[in-house]
């Protein structure tokens, strides 16, 4: 009962925010621009994009910058070019479905995506420019905060339908939330702050598996692995699961996993306490050899528990 | 570097050394990790230092054709 009042409460919460900033315009604010930089949005209805201030925009790469409104189709993707300093707005945010702000070298910009019903929200290589806001009670499927200097967003994906999650070099931005039962096909956390990301990983077809000092935030189930991503699975810095069980399934779910290219698998952070028994995994580990490029496992697995090495296992000799 | 015969003990960056996994004259992957803490399917070569394997790159003509390992 408590259980359901919770996620009550959350549902509500995020739709508050959407209804008190959703009517609000999303103006993005320009310090820099050459004209060849973009935001890239979709619009859930057909709508403008209002230039002023002296900034000037055109929609994709053809034609003139203007600095009269442009018309945004409903559902499509459109890149708006900014060029010179000013200011451009869509009427309101929560008709932006889609915002994807990518390299934008010098050109400086800054808004604020709280209220938007954001399915997909790729930030990365912003340099200078800053992007703030709430993401709580978003829809999002598609999430990616990558190298955002500056920009500060926060909220809770509990309860969101992530199929993508890559969180890294966020600053000051804090995201927290339970993972459980996304389908997630490409998890990555990586550097994170004060970020808290929790949950099981379990039922997911993962393309890649990257954590990265995150500590003991996540567990792992089972999952059918699909590794395509040249980032493979990779548990580094103080990224620990608790038992060994789980990195028994890890090692398991890997070698039974379809690896499409030549991808590591890579865990720098074990100890005695969670070492699987390696006779046990030998024979895993011993197919993982044939589909990783390469396979590191923590040292103190390997001088506990009394196993061998697989076979084919490239020992160094310190000679 | 790691003596022979040590007993490695838990992860520590003194333990580490530099690698090359190589394909033939293609490098994939360069790294530092702990001696035999690494199995692949394809060469591995150790070095002590950092200059080493650059000049063991160099000196062989191999190609760099580095795996993406680290993420942004």
């Amino acid at each position: 009962m408590s259980g359901l009042g919770l996620g009550l409460g959350l549902g509500l919460g995020g739709h508050r925010i959407v209804d008190r900033y959703g009517n609000m315009p999303a103006t993005f604010t320009v310090t820099s621009g050459d004209g060849t930089k973009y935001v890239r949005v979709k619009v859930s209805e057909t709508t403008t994009v209002t230039p002023a201030g002296g900034t000037s925009i055109r929609i994709g790469t053809t034609g003139e910058f203007v600095t009269t409104p442009l018309t945004l189709v409903a559902n499509t993707y459109q890149d708006i070019y900014f060029n010179g300093a000013g200011s451009f707005t869509i009427p309101r945010r929560k008709l932006v479905t889609y915002l994807n702000l990518y390299n934008l070298g010098s050109s400086v910009i800054r808004g604020n995506i709280t209220g938007m019903k954001l399915t997909y929200l790729y930030l990365s290589s912003i340099g200078s420019s800053v992007i703030t806001g709430d993401i709580t009670g978003m829809k999002l499927t598609y999430l990616r905060l990558t190298n955002i200097g500056s920009s500060v967003i926060t909220g809770d994906i509990t309860g969101m339908k992530l199929t993508y999650l890559w969180l890294s070099m966020m600053g000051s931005s804090v995201i927290t939330g339970d993972i459980t039962g996304m389908n997630l096909t490409y998890l990555a956390l990586y550097s994170i702050g004060s970020s808290v990301i929790r949950g099981n990983i379990t039922g997911k077809k993962l393309t890649a598996l990257v954590l990265n000092d995150i500590g003991s935030s996540l567990t792992y189930g089972t999952n059918l692995l699909n590794i395509t991503n040249s980032y493979g699975i990779q548990l580094l810095g103080d990224t620990v699961f608790a038992t060994a069980a789980e990195y028994a399934r890890l090692i398991h779910d890997a070698a039974n996993a379809t690896w499409s290219g030549a991808y590591p698998f890579r865990i720098d952070a074990g100890t005695n306490d969670n070492c699987p028994d390696w006779d046990e995994v030998k024979a895993d580990v011993a197919t993982l050899l044939t589909k990783a490029a390469w396979t590191i496992i923590p040292s103190a697995w390997l001088s506990a528990n009394g196993g061998t090495w697989p076979e084919d296992w490239d020992e160094y000799t310190g000679e | 570097m790691v003596a022979h015969g040590q007993k490695i003990g838990m992860n520590t960056q003194e333990n580490k050394m530099y690698y090359i996994i190589k394909n033939g004259n293609q490098v994939l992957h360069t790294g530092m990790a702990e001696p035999n803490t690494v199995g692949t399917q394809y060469e591995l070569l150790w070095f002590d230092t950092e200059a080493e394997m650059l000049q063991y790159i160099q000196d062989n003509n191999l190609e760099i054709v580095e795996v993406e390992d680290e993420i942004n």
